[in-house]
């Protein structure tokens, strides 16, 4: 598990990372989302010792992390970069081989991945000779060539088209099934929701939500229902102990008070007229998020 | 694919071999060999190393091939006399070879015919005689210029021909004749024989300092370069994610040196190669006995610039800021080499041999030379090494808190204030 716990950073009077704490659990993928600037990047760079807390900890196995284990990690730092002018295998397998990967493993592992995320013709290809997404793709393969015990990918969908995406999220589940954790930050909400077990939301530099993906929704969903009358449904607004969230006349979004199962709501609006809509509401991620930063 | 065990809840992965990174002395081998194996496919490299060779050769080649061009005259004769003179010019081992030409002979049915000979181009001059024996008179006959080694080495046989005539007409017995005209020996004595081994010695060292200066300025620049684009691309972060950041440095410096070293063999092979093959070889016994010191010196002295290099090119963010921030050690490397170059045998030249930078080119001049000994040698070396060593310590901090910034460090004191 690798787990962060009270970790701060600043950056002269600006503090950009402030108190971040949660853990990344074996076997379980995890979403990392927060806006631009909200600390991803600092975080991950923090965890590869790239950067360095004020203070606070990284663990892993609940003991400091050391460069060999590093090595066994995988990385994708969000500036991507690889060697332009070198050709693709070559790169591949000296990173493997910086890895710890032998010679006679690193060759034919690089040109497994590359056939896999579908670059198999150009083996002996110069990076800068591909274009931008399949660059990405290289990154990818660098990042998981050497079958890492815990991966940190910093925005790896971004720039890939759809078959990329679904290729890589594969191999990350992959990953995840032989029982590395798996954290990526991402702010295509619905790749994160398809794939992640795990959330962490933060915004700036504070972690605003971490748990399961589930426990979350469920409890940004709490006490908010889906409701439809046949008449327009504006009078909900002066309903006391119920917060109108959205409005679109006949329709609208509320959620009542804590503890409240909403069946009194259900009995308002029957006095009124006809029901023909009442359900509670699960939230979308991107509900999550809003509610998580508001 | 290493599986993943679950055990009681608990899943953990399994770390195959080789996982955990590798140890210090491999990664330095990985790095250093990535920087030849990427040289090596440069085709701005391989071409501007068989460009220097192709000089290299045509120095020593050119020389010979434009001489041998020039020195064959194509004489045309009329007249008994000329005839006569023109035999001897003739024999390769005769007059002619004294002067290091050869002359053919044409045979001209008359003058006006030899001088034809001339104006159409198909002989060099022509020799013109009249009459015979003591009384014969000649003339040479050119377009507009006498080459001097031709005008000379007819003007002796003519000498020698027409001497002969007038002497046997004195009544010397001939026999006489060839010990009476044979010029006296004029017998050479060196009041300072080492001079022209001085001045080869001098050659010599100035040589080495040229070399030392473009291989630390080329090379340096390359390592420099090679720091900035990890920088620049960041390749870097995923490199100091797992090996150690003196691993870089050391890898990086050693491959150079390889490269640099590799390159310098393989021109200084090619130059003797050419010069012993043109005759020029001269020069082989001096360098013999000096490559040791020139070997150790080279080493040592480029070592401790490398480190340098690296770590101002760590400084820099962009390839287009190196010029600033490599400018210490571009000083570094041009001011020893003016000096190498400039100063003269004295005091001066004995501190400079022991002043870290100046010593790697001074003092194998002097070595060679023969103007210090082997224990003054070993001093410099040993002040090299020493500088070295703290360069390298401070080098690695330069380059250790510099390379994951992302801008291009100010100055020294800014990169040396963020090592704090």
């Amino acid at each position: 598990m690798l787990s962060l716990q009270r970790v701060t950073k600043r950056f002269g009077a600006v503090t950009a990372l402030d108190d971040v704490s949660f853990d990344v659990t074996p076997g379980r993928m995890t979403g990392f989302v927060g806006a631009n600037g909200a600390g991803k990047t600092t975080t991950m760079r923090i965890v590869f010792g790239v950067a360095k807390a004020d203070s606070g900890s990284v663990t892993w196995q609940g003991a400091p992390i050391t460069l060999e284990q590093r090595a066994a990690f995988g990385y994708m730092p969000e500036e991507r970069g690889l060697y332009p002018k070198m050709r693709l295998r070559d790169q591949l397998v000296f990173l493997a081989r910086l890895h710890g990967l032998e010679r006679s493993v690193a060759g034919p592992r690089a040109v497994a991945m590359l056939e896999r995320l579908g670059l198999g013709d150009r083996v002996d290809a110069t990076l800068d000779s591909l274009s931008l997404g399949n660059q990405q793709r290289v990154q990818i393969a660098a990042a998981l060539l050497h079958d890492p015990v815990l991966l940190v990918l910093d925005e790896p969908f971004s720039g890939l088209d759809p078959v990329a995406v679904d290729t890589l999220a594969a191999v990350l589940r992959e990953r995840c099934r032989a029982g590395a954790p798996v954290l990526f930050s991402s702010h295509q909400l619905d790749l994160v929701e398809r794939l992640c077990d795990d959330l962490v939301i933060i915004d700036g530099g504070r972690v605003m939500a971490a748990g399961t993906a589930d426990e979350l929704r469920r409890r940004a969903g709490t006490g908010r229902y889906r409701v439809q009358v046949d008449v327009d449904a504006g009078w909900l607004r002066d309903v006391r102990s119920v917060e109108v969230l959205d409005l679109d006349g006949t329709r609208a979004l509320v959620r009542v008070e804590d503890g409240d199962d909403g069946q009194e709501l259900l009995a308002t609006l029957l006095q009124r007229g006809p029901v023909r809509e009442f359900r509670p509401d699960v939230p979308v991620l991107a509900d999550v998020y809003r509610e998580a930063v508001r | 694919m290493s599986g993943g065990q679950v055990r009681g809840g608990q899943t953990s992965v399994s770390t195959g071999p080789g996982h955990g990174g590798v140890p210090f002395a491999e990664a330095v081998r990985l790095v250093a060999g990535r920087e030849v194996a990427v040289k090596l496919r440069d085709k701005g490299f391989l071409i501007s190393t068989a460009v220097t060779l192709l000089i290299i050769v045509a120095a020593f080649v050119a020389p010979t091939l434009l001489a041998g061009g020039s020195d064959d005259y194509d004489l045309a004769v009329a007249g008994d006399e000329a005839t006569a003179v023109a035999t001897v010019l003739e024999d390769p081992d005769g007059p002619a070879a004294v002067e290091e030409i050869s002359v053919t002979a044409v045979q001209a049915p008359g003058a006006a015919a030899a001088e034809a000979l001339v104006t159409d181009g198909e002989a060099d001059a022509a020799l013109l005689s009249t009459g015979t024996g003591a009384a014969a008179q000649f003339e040479l006959v050119v377009e507009n210029e006498v080459p001097g080694p031709l005008q000379r080495v007819v003007a002796d046989t003519v000498a020698t021909s027409v001497g002969t005539a007038r002497l046997v007409d004195a009544g010397v017995p001939q026999a006489e004749v060839a010990g009476l005209l044979s010029p006296p020996e004029v017998a050479q004595r060196f009041l300072d024989p080492a001079a022209d081994q001085a001045v080869q010695a001098r050659l010599l060292g100035v040589g080495f300092a040229v070399l030392f200066f473009f291989t630390a300025l080329t090379f340096g620049l390359t390592i420099a370069q090679s720091v900035t684009e990890e920088k620049q691309n960041r390749v870097v972060e995923l490199l100091v994610a797992m090996v150690p950041v003196r691993a870089l440095l050391v890898g990086k410096v050693l491959g150079n040196v390889v490269l640099a070293v590799g390159q310098l063999v393989l021109l200084l092979a090619v130059a003797f190669l050419a010069a012993s093959v043109m005759g020029q070889g001269d020069l082989l016994p001096l360098l013999a006995g000096s490559t040791g010191w020139f070997v150790a010196f080279f080493l040592l002295g480029f070592g401790m610039l490398a480190c340098v290099w690296a770590a101002t090119g760590a400084m820099a963010a962009r390839v287009e800021d190196l010029g600033s921030t490599t400018l210490p050690v571009q000083m570094l490397v041009m001011l020893p080499f003016f000096a190498a170059v400039a100063v003269q045998p004295g005091t001066l030249r004995d501190v400079l041999s022991f002043v870290p930078f100046t010593a790697p080119v001074v003092m194998p001049q002097r070595l060679v030379a023969g103007d210090a000994s082997w224990w003054e040698g070993l001093l410099a070396l040993g002040s090299v090494a020493v500088t070295a060593a703290v360069l390298v310590v401070l080098a690695e901090r330069l380059y250790r808190t510099s390379l994951l910034r992302t801008r291009t460090t100010k100055g020294l004191r800014e990169a040396f204030a963020a090592a704090e």
